[in-house]
């Protein structure tokens, strides 16, 4: 029982994680357009929360949380990564912001496409 | 180049290493290429991998994260940024952009002490 609890305790929740970085974004992002002047303050804003939160999870992790607002006009972009870790232990989630369905169904022309990655490293 | 397989520190010494043959790599693989959406995910994975490969060689005491974006070069805004809760003496992070006539690759390396 005390091994399942340790173990519990020592790793990392995907499905926290998920939650915890998807309502950072919907909250900071939500219903806004392209702005050059506030994009910066966004892009903070969404990185501070989630490292905060994920910091309030009081795991035995490092946490690298990344971040990338790019305006929607039509240019191609790949994102990729490539890690060197405990495939056990470590873990990663990368949120792509807003999903198709998403934005057909809110109907808003968005201008705006948010990529963020977070990558939980352990430090047992 | 031995010398430094050994050093607990990202930052100093291996940060300007890093730092050389990552800004090689973009060099050579984006040097004089037009952006192609189909060839741009094989393109950035094999950067990726071939950055990760060299970092794993020169030193094993850390674990690594590179992170390749290629972007067509066009009339939009991009914004970056990230945050990380992690030892600052042994830990640290690289950003590299490489600009061509058609496509901007940024590479980042976050590199984790054992």
């Amino acid at each position: 029982m005390e091994e399942n609890q340790n173990l519990e305790e020592n790793t990392y929740s995907q499905e926290e994680v998920d939650r915890i970085t998807q309502e950072s974004i919907e909250s900071v992002l939500k219903e806004v357009q392209y702005d050059e002047s506030k994009v910066q303050g966004w892009i903070n804003a969404i990185c501070e929360k989630v490292t905060q939160q994920l910091i309030e999870l009081g795991k035995p992790y490092k946490y690298i949380v990344h971040c990338m607002i790019m305006q929607r006009n039509g240019a191609g972009a790949f994102v990729t990564t490539s890690q060197w870790w405990d495939t056990v232990a470590d873990g990663q989630i990368i949120i792509s912001w807003p999903k198709d369905k998403q934005a057909k169904q809110e109907q808003q022309k968005n201008t705006l496409h948010c990529i963020c990655s977070v990558f939980a490293v352990s430090m047992i | 180049m031995d010398q430094l397989g050994n050093v607990v520190s990202f930052n100093g010494p291996l940060k300007n290493e890093v730092q050389k043959f990552v800004q090689s790599t973009l060099q050579r693989e984006l040097d004089k290429l037009t952006y192609d959406h189909n060839d741009a995910q094989v393109k950035s994975n094999k950067i990726c991998d071939s950055i990760l490969k060299q970092l794993t060689t020169h030193n094993k005491n850390f674990k690594f994260i590179v992170n390749c974006l290629l972007m067509q070069k066009a009339e939009c805004g991009l914004n970056i940024s990230g945050s990380c809760y992690w030892d600052n003496d042994t830990d640290g992070s690289l950003t590299i952009k490489h600009e061509t006539e058609a496509i901007i690759g940024i590479v980042n390396v976050f590199a984790c002490a054992l």
